[in-house]
């Protein structure tokens, strides 16, 4: 057939069978709307489709006259709000959008001055077909809204606008007697809209151990919370899962995902980078004993420089040596820039939100920084030595010499920073990111963007001890300063994507023109102001944000006019239903099961792996020795990171990728999960655990025992009735074990309210 | 990974809708097309008129990887000037950057023109020989990288540095599924091993992991967790998910909203179908018994070599990817060659160029012919593409580094190689390109092997510039940053 032809076989043969579908569909539970709302994964793609090819033809194109400046016949495009009157885009269904009739009309077509091409044809029309997702905000359509990226003008030149972008503003402080229920609720009633009710105490108390801790609370915490589920003992709740360790190693995982962490290099030998757990511990460390944010920074990335770093100091600036580094580059000195790139592009995104990673081979297209402000930023660590490459010269590769003795115990090595003297190499604008091709040299200043705010310029300090050059300690205290814009909104942001499953920010690691705006720029500031006025912490932090009304609101979806105009819970009328991550899964499963060995820190636990992996060759499976049975029952955190060998049970469930920076997790649902749930060892032997201590436990009522364990509640009578099925003789622990095994594998168990 | 998001519902067509959302609409077009629904459809990111000029559009690609790097001038590329000059001294570059004096090296392979196109091949490729009419051969390659872990990023992520998205990945990103009970993107790796760095070849990057690359095992269960532990029968199984299902369907009805509920419930369906269909996919044992013969399935191990495995395993690879693209599997990449570099176990001939081709030409050169005769006969080769190739080419020169002093190694050469392609879309029985006399670098319609990856990807149906994922701040494309061009030269 030919492509003139598919058009009218289209409308004539398809069109009706698609329109049936939809009504089949929007019959069907939720509708398409809800089809449309897959895991996060999905959606993040959804958006980039939607930035790459549909906002572009939008802007250009429509947003001229049915934008801020025009609104020709009532309709705007430039915001969701625009267009929400019905008819217009009607998600799943181009045919009958108007938007797609008249773009695709032989008379009064749109946009009048010229056609379409074919191209932005298709892609309205595979937006809407894939449910119209729109990620822009949901305010009122206002003079800024609606502006995608804008491309800068070359040459590179700061305009008064680049001040003016919302990341950059000082934060504002809060006005008195605000909160954050009433920032939410301040921007929920000028749609109309209202918080949901409180959950139940027993989803309330699940929430939080599965955000403090990661693994799930003992039947007998929700029954006494449920007891009295007053507002003191919620308190009362949070205090207590703050203070446990269990807290760091949940929490650690968040920041190491951000680092990307690994223990070891990738490429081709994927050697090991020794004694990498020390800093995991460090991590895991200074989050329990709330370590402030800004001390937490500043020991990361210069711990070694400060007066009182000591070994703790060291330890943390471990952080320089977690990216993927090959020992056998096709050029060590262009290879020598890519690893101090890695940790720009690490230390940017983790710490400020920026990409500066775009700046390296020529000015930022979208953010004000140039690619001189990239090379100025990266002589701030050109006293570093990777891997000892200085010390060999251009010929080798370095003498992989990345270990300090700890000064409390020369015996003990620290994978730690090193600066080989108090002199910073020369440091050149690289035109288009070629180290053969040095232009202007520059010096170590921060970007020009925020060159003369005054009271954040670093104060350069003199060499520090004659090992180093101390410009590690001033770009850090740069960032660690309360008066950095970015520093403690992106950090706050973090603590509360972490909290709701999605930041004010989406892009926890982007805060310039190709992230996402915040969905509650008040509340971000609030919250930022709190994280530095209250001195960093972030203990109290948390505590605030879930001792608020919003945190403890339903995740179910009831109210109908919320679940219309705001999909996708932007501005927290409810709380999310969340899958666990990985880790948390796993961590779990062996609580359930009552096999979780809570030993803390040390060196990685090496789990067995499916025999299939074991004897394929890979050299990464070199220096892999099972760990003791009990070593292998501990907290996920502790399992070995390796970056050629991700372990199968957790990159199943969308583990992090430990090459880039990832404050999000992509959150995927696949048949290889549930062939992991199913079949696998792991999954077979914490049902079997499970089985015996619930018969062990509960031998008059196994199913009732079940039930509490995995998910703290009693078993409805249908529940009862289908498991019962299964188990002809619940006290045969055989035929019981079943039964463990199907709770395991239940949704509830691995998604929270 | 395969199966997008899955299924509340039941119907075939409430399925696709709901995998679109999934990934670009592309995708959808073309299950619909697949499902005999829609016919086909403009690529994403294609305008008609450039989809008209892709006649034949691919719909699988096999991609054949002889890891360590073969020699192209004892394969393909024919250097008169090198055999005649055999055993002059040269400068040449061994590491970039570094001139050292090195012996040239002639082919002690007997070269002869085959077909009606005369393209050359060695005699160390005896069955190929016999299919040149159907190959494009592009001599004229380059990269970037000297060294095994770095290039074998590049070949298969467009980038030398770790963490990037594999092109299969992109592949099943960019066009979707063909069929939800097996993977999109297959990965089979040499009996002796894996490729040097490992799950890195075939990985997402950045993307999510669901579009990574699913190795399949020659042995034991094929694919992770296919199959029950032992003492779990398939009807004690169904029964359990039975129970789930119900269970889960009365959860899923209190939590209006989230799709991702009905995703799971319809994963564990899809997981149980699987281990159904994917052992059936693999099952050669329903082959014709003359099939397997012409694929070498069966013939034993040499005893000349301790290495020398002969065409059976890969033959088996080969065979089982014909099956897979019979059943919509998108990309399959089979490695010949695996275990760690800079032995004779892949096609890393320092050692001896001689004894290197002796061990692993024989492995692939049965199976291969056999694939194109195979795939041509089925009517699978106008919709599917084969690649050749490895990680970089090989130096005319002579390495003595790690014989002990006797001429006979070659070392990597990233500066000028050849790869072949076959198939949908490819102007078969073209030699494309050139190498110095020597045979030493590209000279000729030289090509970065990005131009490579943005042929295949049109190939595919795919726009290299178009097809992006957004990133860093960045759309990153397959191709990078620098401007990539489609080798028109061997496009049909």
């Amino acid at each position: 057939m030919s492509l003139a032809m598919l058009p009218l076989r289209i409308a004539t043969l398809i069109f009706p069978m698609l329109v049936c579908t939809i009504v089949a569909l929007a019959a069907h539970g939720g509708g398409l709307q809800n089809v449309t709302q897959d895991s996060r994964g999905e959606r993040a793609i959804a958006i980039r489709r939607f930035e790459a090819k549909v906002r572009p033809l939008l802007e250009n194109h429509c947003i001229p006259c049915h934008g801020p400046t025009a609104a020709k016949a009532g309709l705007r495009l430039d915001t969701k709000l625009g267009y929400a009157t019905p008819g217009i885009v009607i998600p799943g269904n181009p045919k009958a959008s108007l938007l797609i009739q008249r773009v695709r009309a032989t008379t009064n077509q749109m946009p009048p001055g010229g056609h379409l091409s074919s191209l932005e044809v298709d892609a309205l029309n595979e937006w809407i077909s894939t449910g119209a997702i729109d990620p822009r905000d949901l305010k009122q359509p206002h003079a800024d809204s609606g502006k995608g990226p804008q491309l800068r003008a070359r040459p590179f030149r700061l305009m008064p606008t680049d001040r003016g972008w919302w990341a950059f503003q000082p934060i504002h402080p809060p006005a008195s007697g605000i909160t954050i229920d009433r920032l939410i609720a301040q921007r929920l009633s000028t749609r109309g809209l209202r918080m949901s009710p409180v959950a139940t105490p027993r989803e309330r108390i699940r929430r939080a151990y599965f955000d403090l801790w990661g693994i799930p609370p003992s039947p007998a915490d929700v029954t006494s919370f449920e007891a009295n589920p007053s507002a003191a003992a919620w308190e009362k709740v949070i205090d207590r899962l703050l203070a446990s360790p269990h807290f760091g190693e949940r929490w650690g995982r968040h920041w190491l995902d951000i680092v990307r962490y690994a223990e070891t290099n990738g490429y081709e030998r994927d050697s090991p980078k020794p004694n990498a757990w020390r800093y995991r511990d460090w991590v895991i460390q200074s989050i329990n004993e709330d370590k402030p944010y800004d001390r937490f920074v500043m020991e990361q990335l210069a711990g070694d420089e400060l007066p009182d770093g000591g070994d703790v100091g060291l330890i943390a600036t471990g952080y320089y040596r977690l990216h993927v580094w090959d020992d056998e580059p096709d050029s060590t000195l262009a290879a020598e820039y890519d690893d101090i790139d890695d940790i720009m592009v690490t230390t940017g995104a983790a710490f400020l939100g920026l990409t500066i990673g775009c700046a390296r081979c020529h000015d930022h297209k979208y953010d004000p920084i140039s690619q001189r402000d990239y090379y100025s930023l990266l002589a701030f660590f050109r006293g570093i030595d990777p891997y000892g490459q200085q010390k060999t010269g251009g010929g080798g590769r370095g003498t992989g010499n990345i270990l300090a003795s700890l000064k409390s115990n020369p015996k003990e090595q620290v994978l730690c920073v090193q600066e080989n003297g108090t002199k910073l190499r020369d440091t050149f604008v690289l035109l288009r990111g070629d180290a053969q091709m040095p232009a202007e040299q520059v010096r170590p200043v921060v970007p020009a963007l925020f060159a003369d705010q005054g009271n954040i310029t670093p104060a350069v300090l003199g060499p520090v001890g004659g090992k180093s050059s101390g410009y590690r300690t001033a770009i850090a205290r740069w960032i660690a300063s309360p008066h950095n814009p970015l520093t403690p909104r992106v950090m706050a942001n973090r603590v509360w994507q972490h909290l709701f499953g999605t930041g004010i920010v989406p892009t926890p690691d982007d805060f310039g023109a190709t992230g996402i705006l915040p969905s509650n720029g008040k509340l971000l500031d609030y919250l930022a102001s709190r994280l530095v006025g209250g001195g960093w912490k972030l203990k109290p932090l948390l505590r605030e944000i879930m001792t608020s009304r919003a945190y403890q609101q339903m995740s179910k979806n009831g109210q109908p006019l919320a679940s219309r105009i705001d999909p996708e819970n932007r501005l927290i009328w409810r709380q999310s239903l969340r899958r666990l991550e990985a880790e948390a899964v796993r961590d779990s499963m062996l609580c359930i099961s009552g096999d979780l060995n809570t030993n803390m820190y040390g060196p990685a636990v090496f789990p067995t792996l499916p025999p299939d992996l074991r004897d394929s060759g890979n050299p990464a499976n070199a220096g892999w020795v099972d760990s003791t049975p009990d070593e292998q029952r501990r907290r996920s955190v502790y399992l070995v990171v390796k970056r050629a060998l991700k372990i199968p049970l957790l990159d199943a469930l969308d583990f992090a990728n430990s090459t880039s920076a990832a404050g999000v997790r992509p959150v995927t649902t696949t048949a290889p999960q549930a062939l992991m749930f199913l079949n696998d060892t792991f999954m077979h032997d914490r049902a079997a655990a499970l089985a015996s201590i619930v018969l062990k436990e509960s031998p008059t009522d196994p199913l009732g025992g079940l039930f509490q364990r995995a998910l703290q509640r009693q078993p409805t009578s249908k529940e009862r009735a289908v498991l019962g099925k299964l188990s002809k003789n619940s006290a045969r622990s055989e035929d019981f074990v079943r039964c463990a095994r199907v709770v395991l594998n239940l949704n509830e168990v691995i998604y929270v309210d | 990974m395969w199966t997008k998001q899955g299924c509340a519902g039941t119907t075939r067509r409430e399925l696709l809708w709901q995998m679109g959302a999934g990934f670009p609409a592309l995708a959808l077009a073309d299950l619909l097309s697949g499902d005999g629904f829609l016919g086909r459809h403009a690529a994403y990111g294609a305008t008609p008129e450039a989809t008209k000029s892709i006649r034949k559009k691919a719909k699988s690609c096999i991609f054949l990887f002889m890891f360590g790097g073969p020699s192209q001038v004892d394969l393909f590329d024919y250097k008169p000037e090198l055999q005649r000059r055999d055993g002059q001294s040269i400068d040449n570059e061994f590491r970039r950057g570094t001139k050292t004096k090195a012996v040239l090296q002639a082919s002690r392979r007997t070269f002869a023109r085959h077909g009606k196109s005369g393209l050359w091949c060695s005699d160390a490729l005896p069955h190929l020989s016999k299919h040149m009419d159907k190959l494009a051969m592009v001599h004229s390659l380059y990269s970037d990288s000297f060294a095994h872990g770095s290039a074998l990023l590049q070949m298969n992520s467009g980038r030398i540095l770790q963490g990037h998205p594999s092109i299969g990945a992109w592949l099943s990103y960019g066009l979707g599924t063909l069929n939800k009970n097996l993977p999109d993107y297959v990965v089979m790796l040499d009996p002796r091993g894996g490729p040097t760095t490992g799950a890195p070849n075939w990985s997402s990057g950045y993307m999510p992991a669901k579009y990574q690359g699913t190795v399949l095992r020659g042995e034991g269960n094929p694919i992770i967790n296919l199959t029950p532990p032992p003492g779990m029968t398939k009807q004690a199984q169904r029964q359990e998910i039975d129970a789930l299902n119900t269970l889960n369907r009365v959860h899923e009805n209190t939590h209006q909203g989230y799709s991702e509920l009905a995703a799971r419930i319809s994963g564990y369906e899809l997981a149980f179908q699987l281990q159904a269909t994917a052992p059936e996919a693999l099952d050669l044992s329903k082959e014709d018994p003359r099939t397997l013969e012409m694929y070498g399935i069966g013939q034993g191990k040499p005893d000349w070599h301790s290495l020398a495995l002969g065409p059976s395993p890969y033959g088996k690879q080969l065979l089982t990817a014909r099956r897979l693209v019979e059943r919509g599997v998108r990309f399959v990449q089979c490695y010949s060659g695996g275990g760690g570099a800079g032995g004779q176990n892949t096609w890393d001939g320092h050692h001896g160029i001689e004894e290197n081709l002796r061990l692993h030409c024989p492995e692939i050169d049965q199976p291969i012919a056999a694939l194109l005769t195979d795939l041509e006969q089925r009517g699978l080769l106008d919709e599917t593409l084969v690649v050749w190739g490895g990680e970089f080419g090989r130096m005319p020169v002579s390495e003595t580094f790690n014989t002990g002093g006797k001429p006979g190694g070659r070392d990597h050469n990233p500066k000028g190689f050849t790869y072949w392609m076959a198939g949908a879309g490819v102007k078969a029985g073209t030699a494309y390109g050139a190498t110095d006399e020597l045979g030493e670098a590209a000279v000729e319609n030289r090509h970065h092997l990005r131009d490579l990856h943005a042929t295949i990807l049109h190939l595919m149906g795919l726009d290299h510039r178009v097809l992006t994922y957004f990133h860093g701040g960045l759309n990153e494309r397959l191709t990078g940053v620098v401007e990539a061009n489609v080798i028109t030269g061997v496009v049909a």
